[in-house]
């Protein structure tokens, strides 16, 4: 393991997650805990869609269509839906984790754990650790990423009736200019241009197809940037 | 085919519909080398569809926040990235200042 340098992966799992992603977060998660109490749902089932779905999207489609009386399968699809990126973004990430696991059955566990806050930063940290420490990073990074969202989701649902409008909607915003700074991160060329054809594909798609666009979107734009800068090869961040 | 069921079996349903894509996800990216062509495409597709995800929930939102007018979004939007930038891509700075922003103009609106 001497190729890589860094030997704190757990330190810097923590350490990463304790700075941006725990500002986001809580901002997120109050937001869905808020949205959730006024959806109908009690602490305990806000905290239990909070872990058990782990993808915010899909966790606010969950409590609008459940507020909004929407039919039970049309909501388990129309969530299924909001979250077939996992698909992709899990195919994408576990081979840089498989090697570091003693029985591959925790890969389902690993992907459990997965969301786009920690598929970001793993990508960002595979050049830096072995497949072991890969392991050891996401899961730091994960687990510290779950206490803060309980905690927030729990404020959030109990704080619901007294925030601002303004501050509320803030908590639902804060999601989508998170998301476009990590995004805006990237430097490597057919990241950056599925990126940009994403960005503009998405909406235009949406609006051809509400329940398929987003999926569709994607996978033209990947593919599209992908092909364009086949050559160039770099880390994927 | 509506049943009612509660909250609770809702949300086990809905983890299990999101489950899905994780357990389709292990099995098929067993058969792939991380460094291989597949990947790749693969890393370039989940990219993109996060950017979809995130400029669908900007300029068509659902819920509340499609009663802010879109410039408003907007703003908020570029106020983040183009601090992002200027901060020599600091993200905290700008998620933070964008929000302020946008919250800012919801208030003032």
């Amino acid at each position: 393991m001497s190729t890589y340098k860094h030997l704190h992966p757990f330190r810097d799992g923590l350490h990463d997650a304790l700075v941006l992603p725990m500002v986001v977060l809580t901002g997120g998660m109050i937001g869905f805990g808020a949205l959730a109490q006024e959806s109908g749902f009690n602490i305990l089932e806000a905290v239990l869609a909070t872990i058990l779905i782990w993808a915010l999207p899909g966790q606010i489609v969950l409590a609008d269509m459940h507020a909004a009386g929407a039919n039970t399968w049309a909501i388990v699809i129309a969530v299924s839906i909001a979250n077939l990126r996992f698909l992709p973004m899990t195919i994408a990430v576990m081979p840089h984790l498989r090697g570091g696991l003693k029985h591959q059955a925790w890969q389902l566990a690993l992907a459990q754990m997965l969301s786009a806050n920690s598929f970001l930063y793993i990508l960002q940290a595979v050049p830096r650790f072995s497949p072991i420490d890969r392991v050891r990073y996401f899961t730091a990074f994960v687990l510290s990423c779950v206490v803060i969202a309980v905690v927030a989701t729990v404020g959030g649902h109990i704080a619901a009736s007294q925030m601002a409008p303004a501050v509320a909607m803030g908590f639902l915003f804060v999601n989508i200019i998170f998301i476009a700074c990590l995004l805006a991160n990237s430097r490597a060329a057919p990241i950056i241009a599925s990126i940009i054809i994403g960005a503009i594909a998405g909406p235009v798609c949406h609006l051809i197809s509400p329940s398929n666009g987003i999926l569709i979107a994607g996978i033209i734009a990947g593919t599209a940037g992908h092909f364009m800068f086949r050559g160039h090869r770099g880390s994927p961040s | 085919m509506n049943v009612d069921i509660g909250p609770l079996s809702l949300i086990l349903l809905a983890a299990a519909a999101t489950f899905l894509w994780r357990f389709l996800g292990v099995i098929l990216s067993s058969r792939l080398r991380p460094e291989g062509a597949w990947i790749q495409w693969m890393t370039a597709v989940a990219y993109a569809v996060l950017a979809a995800l995130a400029a669908r929930m900007l300029v068509l939102p659902v819920g509340e926040l499609a009663t802010i007018p879109l410039w408003i979004r907007l703003a908020g939007a570029a106020v983040g990235i183009g601090v992002f930038f200027v901060t020599k891509r600091n993200a905290l700075a700008g998620v933070v200042t964008g929000t302020l922003a946008f919250i800012a103009l919801v208030a003032g609106h």
